[in-house]
């Protein structure tokens, strides 16, 4: 396999080839494995309240908390919120929490929610842990991912194939035209297999840039993008920052640079899928500026 | 302004915003960003709100992205525009086309970097670089997305990608040059 990056252009996405082109001449031989996937529809939850955060970002966890419950039982098909963990993590699993903890991080009630959630399921509290960094996630059985929705200036979108880069021990080998290889991390020993749930914090989501949070690119969205896919539930994180940033412009307004993670994610590393067809988006709660 | 906003944090963040405004002195607009005309031929209109300058790919990639690599070698010794010219005639499709010009220190590097450009964004394409003076013609691409043509002039290079035909992309690169001719620029060497 060569390490050597092709010079991907503008007309390498205009032409839809950026997969070829990367599959070609990085990933050897392995583009054609994903092609081959066409299972059933992979499930992704849009729950939002129009009261969850306000204008000066105070959080109801009340509100919070019933989002979470409803994210957790039409993820699952499980009735409560007990049995939808318990579908998706053993009583006895090890249980890392994977929050963003830099530009636009995952708020902290968000966290909090959730590891009150899994102990009012029966799920010990010492048996849940932060398992963000480089090492966290070797003593975990299982992961739910929970990162905050945005953009970002070296990968395009960082939002969930971005949230584990720390588990590489390499972070900066994945930006901008090696960003196309953050799914490999999901693949890694460690770490293969054991993401359970991704729970898109999208409360208060950036569409645009960084290193710092722009607040002109920031927004109420008030919601919970979840699903056990992670590809999945990427591409529809993509598909709202996307729309927003139109929405901003009043025109189409591509992300730079390109996010070339996602795709690369279904069809080099297998993760799950990319395409809008194969994924079956349900919406509850709060419709303004759904962005679907 | 603040990731949890409060009356303090919101203080904070305009007293020090204040602070660094009151040292700050206004530089006079560049130069090259009147380079540009505001109107081709009572059809394409220059958008003066998404006109850029700038001397960075990375800031190039966040106004009309071409690639991760620096394809056109951007750095602090040259200065670039770009903006869409937009067809106001009203029947046209597509309706904007990308305009991007480069100043660099001396024809020599403008050269080098439009063969860099041709290689990374052209490949495949006959490179033809001979535009030495106004009356060549710029060199043209038809490709996914439009017409590109590209031509040196002098130090700079002038770019339009996404014209909906070769005549369109002729007038704003040749429109673009006299421009440059008007007010002393262009094809010195």
């Amino acid at each position: 396999m060569s390490d050597k990056m092709p010079v991907l252009t503008r007309r390498d996405f205009i032409r839809g080839t950026v997969g070829a082109t990367l599959g070609a001449s990085v990933f050897g031989l392995q583009w054609p494995r994903g092609e081959a996937q066409a299972a059933a529809p992979s499930l992704v939850t849009v729950v939002r309240d129009k009261n969850a955060i306000d204008a000066a970002k105070n959080i109801d966890i009340t509100v919070l908390e019933k989002m979470l419950a409803q994210t957790l039982t039409r993820v699952t098909g499980q009735k409560n919120t007990k049995d939808a963990w318990l579908s998706l993590v053993k009583p006895n699993d090890v249980i890392g929490l994977v929050p963003t903890d830099h530009l636009n991080p995952t708020h902290d009630e968000v966290v909090d929610c959730v590891k009150n959630s899994l102990i009012d399921a029966r799920i010990h509290a010492n048996r849940i842990r932060d398992a963000q960094g480089p090492r966290n996630a070797k003593k975990c059985d299982a992961l739910i991912a929970i990162p905050g929705l945005k953009a970002h200036w070296l990968t395009g979108i960082g939002t969930v194939l971005k949230n584990y880069i720390m588990y590489s021990g390499s972070p900066s080998s994945y930006h901008k035209s090696n960003s196309a290889k953050l799914g490999e991390i999901w693949n890694l020993p460690f770490v293969k297999g054991k993401t359970k749930l991704v729970l898109v914090d999208s409360l208060y989501p950036l569409c645009d840039k960084g290193p710092q949070p722009d607040p002109r690119y920031q927004w109420n969205y008030n919601g919970f993008i979840a699903g056990t896919d992670p590809v999945a539930v990427e591409t529809v994180c993509l598909k709202i920052i996307t729309e927003k940033r139109k929405v901003i412009r009043g025109e189409p307004w591509p992300l730079s640079p390109p996010p070339i993670c996602v795709e690369a994610a279904d069809k080099v590393y297998g993760l799950g899928t990319s395409r809008m067809e194969q994924i079956q988006i349900q919406h509850y709660g709060w419709e303004h500026e759904l962005l679907l | 302004m603040a990731e949890r906003e409060t009356p303090a944090s919101k203080d904070a963040v305009f007293t020090l915003g204040k602070a660094i405004a009151a040292d700050t002195h206004h530089p006079p607009e560049p130069a090259l960003v009147k380079m540009l005309p505001l109107d081709i031929d009572a059809v394409w209109k220059l958008r003066v709100d998404r006109l850029s300058f700038f001397r960075s790919h990375l800031v190039l990639n966040s106004i009309y992205y071409l690639s991760h690599e620096n394809i056109l070698d951007l750095d602090l010794s040259a200065e670039a525009v770009s903006a869409p010219y937009e067809n106001v005639s009203g029947s046209a499709d597509p309706n904007r086309s990308q305009f991007l010009l480069v100043r660099y220190e001396n024809p020599e590097r403008a050269l080098q970097a439009l063969n860099r450009f041709h290689d990374a964004y052209l490949p495949g394409y006959n490179k033809i670089i001979t535009a030495e003076t106004a009356a060549d013609s710029p060199s043209l691409f038809k490709l996914e997305d439009g017409w590109l043509a590209y031509k040196q002039l002098g130090k700079h290079i002038a770019i339009v990608f996404e014209c909906r035909d070769p005549e369109s992309a002729r007038v704003i690169i040749r429109e673009n040059e006299s421009n440059l001719l008007k007010k002393g620029e262009g094809h010195e060497r």
